[in-house]
């Protein structure tokens, strides 16, 4: 799981180019959108990539995304389960 | 029409780059990170948008908050590498999930907007893409816009040389005996006159294809009449020669048929090479020469022959 | 104060190559969206294509079916060409400005050109195919096919284009620059946008609903529509409609998104009644843009509930006809608005049920023809916060 949270990370900042950020940067169970990273709904489309090119994750209709979205640790227990 | 006064003018250095071994004219990459100090929102900024953003804001220099009624901005190319990246992932992924962001980014007018978000400029915000009129568009809008009771105008034109823009135009025979270029330049222009304005620009004209030197003579001509001026009267003539052996050819039978007197001429393609927004560079560079070497009330005009597309004047004075 | 008339129209979209067709289709409440047919994309979502391929559109032009000339450029020519005649301009005789509208620029053919060019840069790829690529193209081609020889200039913000082309058409007719311009926009499907709005999961996988609670998304459209524009001094014949008022404002807000009061949209309208000299309850009729995404639709909504309080006249999205057509729309929907104001024409919003939950709006949905209508007022809204306004206006 530790692995997994840090290669995220690093997903994260290469796929969103979050300059000058690094993996020890995000905090893993800190939001992401809003006031955490400043992310926004382009960057949730950019996360769906990483998890359907990454993790096999194809994401149509996600009913939780909210839930979901919320933490690189949420995220993570959601790859967790679903990756193929 | 209202005398428009270009207030402040921003401009990037040069460099040779190289493209397959052949050297062209490629903006001296500023700090952008310096610039440009929102990480959130650079993180997203292709090289052009990087380019225009910086420009404007140092354009704007420690007047970041005035109140703009206008951004204006022109481009003949676009976010090219934005465009490539998406048609690159299109072929890649096979038209299936695609990053959006590039696509978002390939929008002509992503510059303007992205300049409006950094100084949450609500006013009115346009984009010309009319190849090498670009600029003259921009800057007809922003006379009407002043000429309409608006105040402060922000214009800017930017173009950027990718690898495959240069090899694409390459191949088409654009760069044969002509120097590939980009450039990146902001103006700020007002109504009134403060303790930065450089230049006035008195007006500027368009003319249709398919010029010869009689045609552009009897233009240039016609165009300083309606100042009540002949062409002796001129100080400076920039000219948009690019080694391309048709147009030179016209600009020195203009030269010799307009009988200037102690114009000096600028030949400013030489170092900002030829690319569809060029003729800001020139501007830039005929306001600078003319501010400091020329006394005030003398006039410059700015000539570019495009015969394919269409050519412009744009007369300027101290 | 010079007025500025709108003396002709041409318009092509998925619903007609010509006005009448136009206004047929959207009479009988056919629309022009469903599957397509020359693009050989690998997304299977409806379109709103003009029913011609680029072959058949040059016969109609009359050009050699040979030559190679972007889509975009060829809707773009259709549409001029009709208004030109409508307006009883004689070609090559008049000095007539031209200022055109695109999103997308010649990249229908470009997008072909990059395929071959990627795999060899040196050699790939047949150079005609890129000739086009940027947006002046098609206003450069435009001109040369109806021998327009005064100023020409292009414009492109995305999905307000076309009707930023239109505002500064007046703009110059008022500042005594122009007194007859042809003002507009075009913009051809192509792979690149469908999957730049598939990118950012904004299509609907079946025909749009604007304004419904449940819409889905947009249908991605392509066409061209112009209008011709005359000061006072020299009508060519008895004007549709006064334009009278426009706005351009931005919001500033996000690059792809807009604020959910519909701050942005709000202003536009705003200030195009403003430069009307309006009061909202003079409107009669609304074209929205109402492209049937989540978003825009209920930020427009509030827009709407902004300016009008409980008074919100008729409106209606044409978006379930003819699908989002970019650059074109407003050139297209500035069309449907001018006739709007001449015949009293309001436009069924297709496909809509319930209303969206909170607005309590209701579009029109059935075709009405001699409403008492003295003002419209038409949005396009586009990427970068770019918002635009028209108010076109009975003569009086």
């Amino acid at each position: 799981m530790n692995q997994l949270i840090q290669t995220l990370k690093e997903q994260l900042i290469e796929a969103l180019n979050l300059e000058d950020i690094t993996p020890e940067d995000i905090e893993t169970s800190a939001p992401l959108f809003g006031d955490g990273l400043g992310l926004d709904s382009i960057d949730a489309l950019e996360i769906i990539l990483i998890l359907e090119r990454e993790y096999g994750i194809k994401i149509d209709n996600l009913e939780n995304a909210k839930e979901v979205f919320y933490s690189v640790q949420t995220l993570a227990d959601f790859i967790d389960k679903n990756r193929k | 029409m209202k005398p428009i006064y270009i207030n402040k003018i921003s401009s990037f250095d040069y460099t040779v780059g190289e493209y397959t071994g052949i050297p062209c004219a490629k903006i001296a990459d500023p700090d952008y990170k310096s610039i440009i100090s929102n990480a959130n929102m650079r993180r997203r900024m292709s090289r052009v948008i990087k380019m225009g953003v910086s420009s404007a804001l140092i354009c704007l220099g420690n007047q970041a908050d005035i109140a703009l009624d206008g951004i204006i901005t022109a481009t003949g190319w676009g976010c090219l590498e934005d465009t490539e990246k998406f048609l690159n992932d299109m072929i890649k992924y096979d038209e299936g999930s695609l990053n959006p962001t590039t696509f978002i980014q390939s929008t002509f007018n992503t510059i303007g907007a992205q300049i409006a978000l950094l100084l949450s400029a609500k006013a009115y915000n346009m984009t010309y893409v009319h190849r090498s009129l670009s600029l003259e568009s921009a800057l007809t809008d922003a006379m009407l816009l002043l000429n309409e009771g608006k105040q402060n105008v922000l214009v800017g034109a930017f173009d950027e040389l990718t690898s495959s823009s240069f090899t694409t135009l390459r191949r088409l025979g654009i760069y044969r005996n002509c120097l590939a270029g980009e450039g990146v330049n902001f103006f700020l222009l007002g109504t009134d006159k403060t303790d930065t304005t450089l230049a006035q620009i008195k007006g500027l004209t368009t003319l249709p294809t398919g010029t010869n030197s009689d045609s552009v003579s009897e233009s240039v001509i016609r165009f300083l009449s309606v100042y009540g001026l002949h062409p002796s009267d001129l100080s400076l003539i920039a000219l948009g020669k690019n080694g391309k052996l048709a147009s030179d050819r016209i600009y020195d039978e203009v030269i010799s048929i307009l009988a200037l007197k102690d114009a000096s001429v600028l030949l400013f393609k030489q170092t900002c090479g030829e690319y569809p927004t060029a003729m800001a560079f020139g501007l830039v560079k005929t306001v600078e020469q003319l501010s400091s070497n020329s006394e005030v009330g003398s006039y410059a005009l700015l000539l570019n022959i495009d015969e394919a597309f269409g050519s412009s004047l744009i007369l300027i004075q101290h | 104060m010079i007025k500025v008339f709108v003396t002709g129209v041409g318009v092509i979209s998925a619903i007609g190559t010509c006005l009448d067709e136009n206004m047929q289709a959207l009479r009988l409440e056919k629309t022009g969206i469903g599957v397509d047919k020359y693009l050989s994309t690998k997304l299977q979502v409806p379109v709103g294509q003009v029913k011609y391929s680029n072959e058949e559109l040059k016969s109609l032009l009359g050009l050699n079916t040979d030559c190679i000339i972007s889509r975009t450029a060829l809707l773009g020519m259709l549409a001029a060409k009709e208004a030109i005649i409508d307006a009883n301009l004689e070609f090559k005789t008049q000095k007539i400005g031209l200022i055109s509208a695109t999103s997308v620029g010649g990249i229908d053919l470009s997008e072909n050109f990059y395929k071959s060019f990627r795999e060899d840069p040196n050699s790939g790829g047949n150079l005609e195919e890129v000739l086009m690529h940027d947006c002046s193209a098609s206003t450069l081609a435009i001109a040369q096919h109806l021998g327009i020889e005064g100023f020409t200039s292009t414009i492109s913000t995305a999905c307000s284009s076309a009707s930023n082309a239109i505002m500064l058409g007046a703009r110059m007719i008022k500042a005594g620059m122009l007194d007859t311009v042809l003002v507009g926009g075009t913009d051809a499907l192509c792979r690149f946008t469908l999957n730049g709005f598939n990118s950012l999961k904004l299509l609907d996988e079946e025909v749009c609903r604007p304004f419904d609670q449940n819409r889905k998304g947009l249908n991605l459209g392509e066409g061209a529509g112009f209008l011709v524009l005359q000061d006072e001094s020299c009508l060519s014949r008895t004007p549709y409609c006064e334009l009278t008022g426009y706005s351009n404002v931005n919001e500033a807000y996000h690059q792809a998104g807009s604020t959910a009061e519909g701050d942005g949209a709000f202003a536009a309208m705003t200030e195009a009644l403003r430069v009307a000299g309006l009061q909202p309850s003079e409107i009669d009729y609304v074209n929205v843009h109402g492209t049937g995404t989540p978003t825009n639709d209920s930020s427009e909504g509030n827009a709407l509930k902004r300016l009008f309080g409980n008074q919100v006249p008729a409106f209606s999205s044409v978006k379930s006809y003819i699908g989002h057509t970019l650059g074109a729309s407003e050139g297209i929907e500035a069309v449907y608005s001018v006739l709007s104001v001449a015949k009293g024409y309001i436009y069924p919003n297709l496909n809509f049920e319930d209303s969206m939950v909170g607005l309590n709006l209701y579009p029109a949905t059935k075709w009405e023809e001699n409403a008492r209508i003295k003002h419209v007022l038409s949005n396009s809204f586009g990427f970068g916060g770019n918002n635009s306004s028209l108010v076109f206006s009975a003569i009086k």
